[in-house]
C-alpha cells in the first residue's frame, strides 16, 4: 500500500455484541486504500460479518474507531453516508414480492428526499446496474423466483444503483455457480476500474488471489495478518487461520491454495 | 425503453379501480330502504322532499363515514404489514384495536355512555396502547425493533382484553352490556355530518402522511442492516408512519366501532391486481378498501328491514375472500 491517507482507516476496534459478553472482534487495526479491492478471510464464526457491518456503521465498537476519508462515521449524516458506504449483505430478501426492477431501484433511496418518489433519472440508473449484472431479461420476475444466484446479483445491482463510494460485499459468491462468479468479479473490477473501493468477504482463498489488492486475515475475532494479497496468502498464514494444511503453488504467477489432507511428509 | 413494462399496467388497473369507486360511490347514494327498498328512484329524489333530506343527511355522511374508514383501515393494514414485515398482521397489533374496545367499554360503563365520551375514550386508549407498546418495547431485551414491537403490543393487547373483559363482568347486563357488544360489532348506523367532521382533522393529514411516504414502504420492509445502509432513519420513519395509521384507525374505530378483517385483507388484493410495489399498492388499497366497505355498509343497511352490524359483514365476506386468495395462489409474501 501506499503512504498516503487511506480511505478507511480503523483503529483498535473492539467489539461486543451485548455488554460484559466475549468479544467478537479485538484490537483490530487496518487501512484500505481508495480504489482497490480487498478481501477479508477467516473461518465461521472470525467476526467478519460483524467487521463489515463496523465499516458501515450499523454497529459501533464498543473500543476504538473507524475513519471514512480522514472523518469519523457519526460526522456523517446518515444519507450522507449511504452515498459514502454501501452494502451487498448475504441472504438478502424482500418480505413481500417485489419485481427485480422495483427491488434495484430501492438502491437510489440515498438520493431521494423523505417524501420524494424515483424519478425516471433513478429508473435510467437503476436499469444500467440491471444491464451490468445481466438481469435486465429478469427485470419483471418478482425476486422472490429467482435462483439464489440470481438473487445475489439482483441485490449486487440495487447496490450498483445506489453508487457508493464503498461497496462492502459478505460472501457475495457463496451461492453462485461458477459463470456467475466469474460476473460478480468482473464487475467487482470494473468498479474498482471506476475509482470504487471494494470490501468483501469471502472462505474461497483462490478467489482472493485472482481479483483483490489486499487481504484481512481473521481468526477468533483477532487480526491475524493483513497487508498485500499476494504478501498474506501465503501457507503459514492460511494454515494459522484455518487450523488444516495448507500448500500455496504459484503457476503461470497466479497463487493457487490447495487445502491438502495430510500434513507434509505426514 | 421503460424500465418496467408493467408499470403502465398497473396504472391501468388503479384507473379502472378509481372507476369502480366512483361507480359504487353512485350506487351506494342511490341504495337504501326509503322510499322503496333496494334502489331509490332519482325522481324520488327531486320529488320527495324526505327522501332528499333522508339523502342528504342521513345516507350520505354514513357513505362517506363508509368511503373514509375503508381508505383508514387498509392503509393502516399495508403500513402495518409492511413495517412489521409480517403479512398477517393489522391494526390488531400493538393493541389499537384492544385499547379502542377497552376505551369504549370503560365509556359505555364509567362515562354515562354518551356517544363522545365513548368515542372519546375510544380514541385516548387506542392511542395508548401505541404509546404503551413503544416504551415497551423499547425496555425488551430481546430480539430486534420490530420483533420487540411485535411482543410489547401482544402484552399490551392482552392487558387491554383482560381490563375489557372485567369491564363487561362489572356492567349493568340489561342495558351497559348489550351497549358494549353492540360497539364491538361495528357500525355506521348513528354518523352524522359532525361526527366526520370530528374526525377529519386527524384522518386526512394522516392519510396525506401515508400516501406520500407510501414508497418509503418498500425500503422498511427490508431488514433492519439494509434498511441503514440504503440511508434511511428506520426508527423515525416507522414512528411517524405508525403514529399516522394509529391515528386516524382510532379516529375511525371510536365513530364505527369494530370492523375486523378490512386491513388484513384489503392489502393482500390490491397486491394482487397491481403488484407489491407500495408506490401503487397502497393507493389501490385504499381505493379498494373504500369499495369494499361501501359495499359491506350497502348490505348492512339494505339487505334486512333492520340494521347488520357492519363488523359482521366485513368478519364474514372478508373471511371468504382471505381463504379463497390462500387457496387460490397465497399471500404474494414470503412464507
Amino acid at each position: 500500500m501506499s503512504r498516503h491517507e487511506p480511505l478507511i482507516a480503523a483503529r483498535d476496534l473492539t467489539f461486543a455484541y451485548r455488554r460484559g459478553g466475549p468479544d467478537v472482534l479485538r484490537g483490530i487495526s487496518l487501512e484500505i486504500e481508495s480504489g482497490t479491492i480487498t478481501a477479508v478471510l477467516g473461518p465461521n464464526g472470525s467476526g467478519k460479518t460483524t467487521l463489515l457491518n463496523l465499516l458501515l456503521g450499523w454497529l459501533q465498537p464498543q473500543k476504538g474507531q473507524i475513519e471514512l476519508g480522514g472523518r469519523p462515521h457519526h460526522s456523517y449524516s446518515r444519507r450522507a453516508l449511504s452515498r459514502t458506504v454501501g452494502l451487498v449483505p448475504q441472504d438478502e430478501h424482500a418480505t413481500f414480492d417485489l419485481t427485480v426492477s422495483e427491488y434495484v431501484l430501492l438502491g437510489r433511496a440515498p438520493y431521494l428526499d423523505f417524501l420524494e418518489m424515483p424519478k425516471s433519472g433513478d429508473r435510467e440508473l437503476a436499469l444500467q446496474a440491471l444491464k451490468t449484472t445481466g438481469l435486465d431479461t429478469l427485470r419483471e420476475r418478482s425476486v422472490s423466483s429467482l435462483s439464489s444466484g440470481e438473487r445475489q446479483l439482483a441485490t449486487l445491482a440495487r447496490a450498483l444503483a445506489q453508487e457508493p463510494q464503498i461497496l462492502l460485499l459478505d460472501e457475495p459468491m457463496s451461492h453462485l455457480d461458477i459463470g456467475n462468479t466469474r460476473r460478480i468479479l468482473r464487475i467487482l473490477e470494473a468498479m474498482k476500474e471506476r475509482g470504487q473501493t471494494i470490501v468483501f468477504t469471502t472462505h474461497d482463498p483462490n478467489i482472493v488471489a485472482s481479483v483483490a489488492d489486499s487481504a484481512i486475515l481473521l481468526k477468533e475475532g483477532r487480526l491475524l495478518a493483513s497487508g498485500p494479497a499476494s504478501a498474506v496468502l501465503d501457507a503459514h498464514n492460511l494454515s494459522a487461520t484455518y487450523g488444516v494444511p495448507v500448500e500455496v503453488i504459484r503457476i503461470n504467477g497466479r497463487l493457487i491454495v490447495l487445502a491438502t489432507a495430510t500434513e507434509k511428509g505426514a | 425503453m421503460p424500465l418496467t413494462p408493467g408499470r403502465n399496467k398497473s396504472s391501468r388497473r388503479l384507473w379502472w379501480i378509481i372507476g369502480i369507486v366512483l361507480l359504487t360511490l353512485v350506487l351506494s347514494l342511490l341504495t337504501g330502504r326509503y322510499p322503496r327498498p333496494i334502489l331509490t328512484p332519482l325522481k324520488a329524489l327531486l320529488e320527495n322532499d324526505l327522501a332528499r333530506n333522508l339523502v342528504l343527511n342521513l345516507r350520505l355522511p354514513r357513505i362517506v363515514a363508509a368511503f373514509m374508514l375503508g381508505l383508514v383501515l387498509s392503509a393502516s393494514g399495508a403500513v402495518f404489514q409492511m413495517i412489521f414485515r409480517n403479512p398477517l398482521v393489522d391494526s390488531g397489533f400493538l393493541g389499537v384495536s384492544q385499547g379502542a374496545a377497552f376505551g369504549a367499554s370503560l365509556g359505555i360503563v364509567f362515562l354515562g355512555g354518551a356517544a363522545w365520551a365513548v368515542q372519546a375514550s375510544a380514541a385516548f386508549f387506542a392511542l395508548l396502547g401505541l404509546a404503551a407498546s413503544y416504551f415497551l418495547a423499547r425496555r425488551i431485551r430481546l430480539g430486534g425493533w420490530v420483533l420487540r414491537l411485535v411482543l410489547a403490543g401482544i402484552a399490551v393487547a392482552a392487558i387491554y382484553s383482560s381490563g375489557t373483559g372485567g369491564i363487561k363482568y362489572l356492567a349493568e347486563p340489561s342495558r351497559q352490556l348489550p351497549d358494549i357488544t353492540f360497539w364491538m360489532l361495528g357500525g355506521l348506523w348513528g354518523i352524522t355530518w359532525p361526527d366526520i367532521l370530528h374526525i377529519l382533522p386527524v384522518v386526512v393529514p394522516s392519510l396525506i402522511i401515508i400516501y406520500l411516504m407510501r414508497w418509503r414502504l418498500n425500503l422498511l420492509s427490508m431488514r433492519d442492516e439494509t434498511v441503514f445502509s440504503l440511508g434511511v432513519l428506520p426508527g423515525r420513519e416507522r414512528l411517524v408512519l405508525l403514529v399516522a395509521a394509529v391515528a386516524s384507525t382510532a379516529a375511525v374505530v371510536s365513530k364505527a366501532g369494530q370492523i375486523a378483517w378490512v386491513g388484513l385483507i384489503i392489502p393482500h388484493i390490491a397486491r394482487r391486481i397491481v403488484g407489491s410495489d407500495a408506490q401503487k399498492m397502497v393507493p389501490a388499497a385504499m381505493l379498494l378498501g373504500s369499495v369494499f366497505v361501501l359495499f359491506c355498509d350497502d348490505l348492512a343497511r339494505t339487505a334486512l328491514s333492520g340494521e347488520i352490524p357492519l363488523g359482521i359483514l366485513t368478519s364474514l365476506i372478508g373471511t371468504v375472500l382471505f381463504l379463497g386468495l390462500l387457496i387460490s395462489r397465497g399471500l404474494g409474501a414470503r412464507q
